[in-house]
């Protein structure tokens, strides 16, 4: 039996000057090892949900426990020794090269006056080779790719050396290849690695392929479900408010799920 | 896979290397810059004038009233002066987020000058002239951080912006004072302190603004890897584990300290706080761990070259800061275009 890593208990947010709730009534159980996907369309506030799970953003009611414990009696380091977060990989402004950004990984590990030793650095090489980003170690972050960027951010993550890992949108903005290399890494963290993984996402695809459990945001709502029984036809239809058929297909000898929006017809 | 011992080997020996030249730089500079001016010395002369005076006791008078009472502390004061203004720069920079931050466009210098004049019109000594300078430079840049931010977020654009206008603020103080201080007699005296001079420095003068630079410095030098993560967005840092808004208070009253006393001691002198960092990183890279090293030796290096010619390019001294922006403009510029906007 797996651990419970992150809990939610019936937690609501509300925008400040704001009269409803951006969403209440949210309630999920994250065990370690396993994949959840937030599921939503642009606007929803995928991004601000992730923010108030992880204490960036108050919840309005209700809370969020880290291995059973309330995540506001934790002090800021030893939260961010167990969560690391990967932010959307825009185009950064500052010209570190990439063994620098991930080294910077391990700064919830070290005090203010700590500078990265030898045990880091070596993690850190590590974590590239893991990743097979080895041969970036010297470029600047301004001069890669947005897939090799998101890699970096995600070694950058996993070099805090968390239990558990919040992706925002980690393969928006991504080619095929390097949304397959994406999605890939993360089943194969949590698989191999037993991390616990919360990814926001806009294909429910990717959804269904990966994730366990499903979070769909959507009026204001939350509702949570196995991947498989939530993302059916008649939900993602009302959710993306376009008619959607979810079909399984079986290519090349496996069953895979496609999802075809059915806008037009 | 492991990391290769030769790997790493390799990139220590180039650190060093790099140490040795950022320590003897400055150093070379003040031997060379030591000797200029009226009384020209070679540094063949220095040495034997040190060597007789070490050695044999016998200190010539006449070099020891030059060399030693009143170009040595003038060298030291330009460098530390340089050195506490670009590591600021860099240190504002980082915290920020801002690749334009610096002393000058946060508005920093202008409320530490207006403390400091303010001080010195009620004639007070060079503890009240510092603090004052601190305290109104430290109003400066909260003043600036405040009115930049929009709904929680601060971006380049409104910090420049409003550090324009805390600026204009401040120097318009300053000018107020200005008025004041024409009728007693003491304009010239803060004219020529606002534009910038290293002349009035002695020894006791150092003795009471080094303190401040020099614990601002070494706890910024500590600190130096903590600004990798600070110029990242308030989000991705605080995700990191760092607790941002402590760490930007800390780093900006280093930094006002130093500014403080810089100004206290030598007056406004702009553009090397801006400049200085963005040179260090074209040479280094963006890592804090080299970029505040570097501009410690960079930085002191530019402003004793530029107070040696100060001093003896003409018979009147020049204000600095009318050196710095002559050269600080273009090289700027040249700057910002061969980086093509890279930003940090």
């Amino acid at each position: 039996m797996s651990e419970t890593a992150l809990e939610v208990r019936n937690a609501a947010f509300r925008w400040p000057k704001v009269r409803e709730d951006q969403f209440s009534g949210v309630s999920f159980r994250l065990r370690t090892g396993e994949i959840c996907a937030v599921l939503g369309p642009n606007g929803t506030g995928k991004t601000t949900f992730l923010r108030c799970l992880m204490g960036l953003l108050p919840w309005r009611e209700g809370e969020t426990l880290l291995f059973g414990e309330p995540l506001k009696k934790k002090s800021d380091r030893e939260i961010w020794r167990r969560i690391a977060y990967v932010p959307q990989a825009r185009s950064q402004q500052i010209a570190y090269t990439v063994e620098q950004m991930i080294l910077l990984g391990r700064s919830a590990h070290l005090g203010p006056f700590a500078q990265p030793r030898g045990a880091d650095i070596r993690l850190a090489r590590e974590t590239m080779a893991l990743l097979g980003i080895g041969h970036l170690k010297d470029r600047l972050c301004t001069r890669i790719s947005g897939g090799e960027l998101q890699m970096v951010l995600i070694a950058r993550a996993l070099c805090a050396q968390p239990a558990i890992m919040i992706l925002d949108e980690p393969e928006s903005n991504l080619d095929y290849k390097n949304q397959q290399t994406i999605l890939k890494t993360l089943n194969r963290l949590a698989k191999e690695s037993a991390i616990s993984i919360i990814f926001n996402t806009h294909y429910p695809e990717h959804a269904l392929r990966l994730a366990d459990q499903t979070i769909l945001i959507h009026d204001r709502r939350a509702t949570v479900g196995k991947s498989a029984d939530l993302l059916n036809d008649a939900n993602l239809s009302r959710l993306f408010a376009i008619p959607i058929a979810v079909r399984e297909l079986e290519v090349e000898k496996k069953k895979r799920s496609v999802v075809i929006p059915l806008g037009d017809d | 896979m492991s990391v290769m011992p030769e790997e790493i080997k390799k990139s220590g020996i180039r650190r060093f290397g790099r140490s040795v030249f950022l320590i003897l730089l400055p150093l070379l500079l003040a031997i060379v810059c030591w000797g200029f001016g009226r009384l020209h010395v070679s540094v063949a002369a220095i040495f034997r004038f040190l060597n007789d005076g070490i050695r044999a006791g016998q200190w010539d008078q006449r070099l020891f009233s030059v060399l030693i009472n009143l170009r040595l502390p003038r060298i030291i004061l330009a460098l530390a002066c340089g050195a506490a203004l670009s590591v600021s720069g860099a240190t504002f920079q980082s915290v920020f987020a801002n690749p334009l931050a610096s002393p000058d466009t946060l508005a920093v210098a202008a409320g530490a000058g207006f403390g400091a004049a303010l001080a010195l019109y009620n004639r007070q000594n060079m503890i009240g002239v510092q603090l004052s300078a601190m305290g109104f430079g430290f109003i400066a840049v909260c003043l600036t951080y405040v009115v930049s931010r929009i709904k929680g977020r601060v971006t380049t654009i409104m910090i420049v912006l409003s550090g324009m206008v805390v600026a204009a603020l401040f120097q318009a103080g300053i000018s107020l004072i200005m008025t004041l201080a024409e009728s007693e007699a003491m304009l010239p005296a803060i004219t020529f302190w606002l534009m910038g001079s290293l002349a009035s420095a002695r020894f006791n003068t150092l003795l009471y603004g080094m303190p401040l630079i020099i614990i601002g410095m070494t706890l910024i030098f500590a600190m130096r890897w903590r600004l990798n993560v600070m110029a990242l967005s308030d989000d991705e840092a605080r995700t990191l584990g760092v607790n941002v808004q402590r760490m930007r208070l800390v780093f900006s009253l280093a930094a006002t300290m130093m500014i403080a006393a810089a100004v206290s001691m030598a007056g406004q002198i702009g553009w090397v706080g801006l400049l200085i960092p963005h040179i260090c990183r074209m040479c280094f890279g963006s890592d804090h761990r080299d970029v505040i090293p570097a501009s410690i030796s960079f930085g002191g290096s530019f402003l004793l070259l530029i107070d040696s010619f100060a001093r003896t390019a003409s018979a009147a001294e020049i204000p600095l800061s009318i050196i710095t922006a002559i050269l600080g403009a273009p090289l700027f510029i040249f700057l910002l275009h061969s980086s093509k906007g890279d930003g940090l």
